[in-house]
């Protein structure tokens, strides 16, 4: 508890710092204003990546070594990647439709594994939400993780061909020339976004160890098994 | 038995319970071809010659309500049969692979009804070895969407709300299949080559089926 | 609306996001520490 507190304290810190470097960087001639974005955008962005990879390695990781942490930091994960995700996505959209006149693009790849992501998280979540037994719980999850680790990339792969084909990339700047006081701003931001999933992660898998040992009244063991009953089997 | 038998036995148990029981022809199939004439009614006057998203539509409907049909049988399934099914020592595998082969022959059949409904209704411009192009990508799409659905649908086993959860977990993940499938068509008719869709549909095919065989133990003691 | 006061509400929904994230861990902690009252 201790720990979680002390570290959501130092990420408060740091994002602090970081919205005060993202308004005293310079600004682009040509975006603006909403150069600002890119120190919100950028982060969010990343800890969504960070928080898929995370709930696909806690995934498998649970079903080699069925340790119960593995499912706390998979479905953990999961929550924050959703919320930073859609976070991400809606600085971008409002980025794209300031700078671009258009908030979505689909040959973006990026933006469309972006998108897919978010409901393979849903996805996920939803599942676990409406199975009760954490064993089965976090077996099944596992499992759709561990499948969902595997077609996520071939999104990603599927619309980066998709759109060189089409030769209709559009250019939206990683921001790769960037002003060295830009990029303080961003690295900054980025370390403090990371912190600040850092904490909540920690928390919040903290959080889900706190109800395992309180839900005392979940449904007992023994209503797992029972004993087919051959004789209703239907003649096939 | 061998893995293969064991399979095709799981295989032939599918089908024949959805020869008897199964409605994918008697109404998933004419609810997707209403679908889309709902499609063709939706579209702005704009849009001069219906015949140019005829393909768009029928790839959009063809997963959209495939998903329906090859969760067909996961859905008539009862805890008993699994559990006896277990106890049988059936391998897990075989019955991934048994049950995904059932689902495939059932959605290619019924994306191939349907490819003919949206050519009757859409009229659109076929270029040269368009058939052979799609009826491939239908056999490929069909493959990979069987999987998803048997892994879908073992993953959200007894679930209370199961029919709407299974094909949200679909939904997402189907994509790459939706891009490779429908590129194809779309690449002849630019006189692109098909090689690269067609390979994209195999790897994420073989993606799944790898995962499918792989997590079969797992699965089947998750899904008690 | 001006250019400032869009990226302004909009680092305001980012950082209300996170904070926001983090009472509904606080709440759910308070709730789970509560002695079980079932």
């Amino acid at each position: 508890m201790k720990r979680v507190q002390i570290m959501l304290l130092i990420a408060a810190l740091a994002l602090a710092a970081g919205a005060l470097l993202a308004y005293s960087a310079p600004l682009d001639r040509l975006q603006g204003e909403f150069t600002r974005l890119l120190y919100v955008h950028v982060p969010t962005l990343w800890i969504a990546f960070l928080a898929f990879g995370l709930t696909a390695l806690g995934s498998v990781m649970y079903l080699i070594r069925k340790k119960e942490r593995w499912d706390r930091l998979a479905a953990g994960s999961a929550e924050l990647g959703v919320l930073f995700s859609v976070v991400g996505v809606f600085t971008g959209m409002v980025w794209g439709q300031a700078v671009w006149g258009q908030a979505w693009d689909w040959s973006d790849a990026r933006l469309a594994t972006t998108a897919v992501m978010i409901f393979v998280y849903i996805g996920y979540l939803a599942l676990r939400q409406a199975t009760a037994d954490p064993e089965k719980r976090a077996r099944r999850s596992a499992i759709l993780g561990t499948i969902a680790v595997v077609q996520v990339p071939l999104v990603y792969f599927s619309v980066n061909l998709w759109r060189t084909l089409h030769q209709t990339q559009s250019i939206r700047p990683d921001g790769t020339t960037m002003d060295p006081e830009m990029l303080v701003a961003l690295l900054v931001n980025v370390g403090a976004f990371s912190l600040a999933f850092i904490a909540l992660l920690m928390g919040r898998m903290l959080v889900t160890r706190l109800e395992l040992v309180a839900g005392a009244d979940t449904e007992l063991a023994g209503d797992t098994v029972s004993p087919p009953r051959l004789s209703e089997i239907e003649d096939v | 038995m061998s893995l293969w038998r064991q399979s095709l036995e799981v295989s032939r148990v599918d089908l024949l319970v959805e020869r008897r029981l199964g409605d994918t022809y008697r109404i998933v199939l004419p609810f997707a071809v209403v679908a889309m004439m709902i499609f063709s009614l939706a579209l702005p006057s704009s849009v001069t010659d219906i015949g140019d998203v005829g393909v768009a539509v029928f790839w959009a409907v063809a997963i959209l309500y495939g998903m329906q049909v090859a969760l067909r049988t996961s859905l008539t399934e009862t805890q008993q049969r699994r559990d006896t099914v277990m106890l049988l020592g059936l391998d897990p595998a075989a019955r991934f692979a048994g049950r995904s082969m059932a689902a495939f022959v059932l959605l290619s059949a019924f994306m191939g009804i349907l490819l003919v409904a949206m050519i009757l209704l859409f009229s659109p411009e076929l270029p040269r070895g368009w058939l052979i192009a799609t009826l491939g990508a239908i056999l490929l799409a069909s493959a990979g969407l069987a999987m998803l659905a048997v892994l879908a649908g073992e993953v959200s086993a007894g679930l209370r709300n199961r029919s709407t959860l299974a094909p949200l977990i679909i939904a997402p993940l189907v994509v790459p299949l939706v891009i490779g499938a429908s590129q194809v068509l779309e690449s002849i008719a630019r006189g692109d080559g098909i090689l690269v869709w067609i390979l994209l549909l195999i790897t994420a095919d073989l993606a799944l089926l790898t995962v499918g065989v792989g997590l079969a133990k797992p699965l089947e003691e998750a899904s008690r | 609306m001006s250019d400032a006061l869009i990226v302004a509400g909009t680092y305001v929904v980012v950082y209300g996001a996170t904070i926001g994230y983090a009472v509904y861990l606080h709440r759910r902690r308070k709730k789970a520490e509560q002695p079980a009252g079932r």
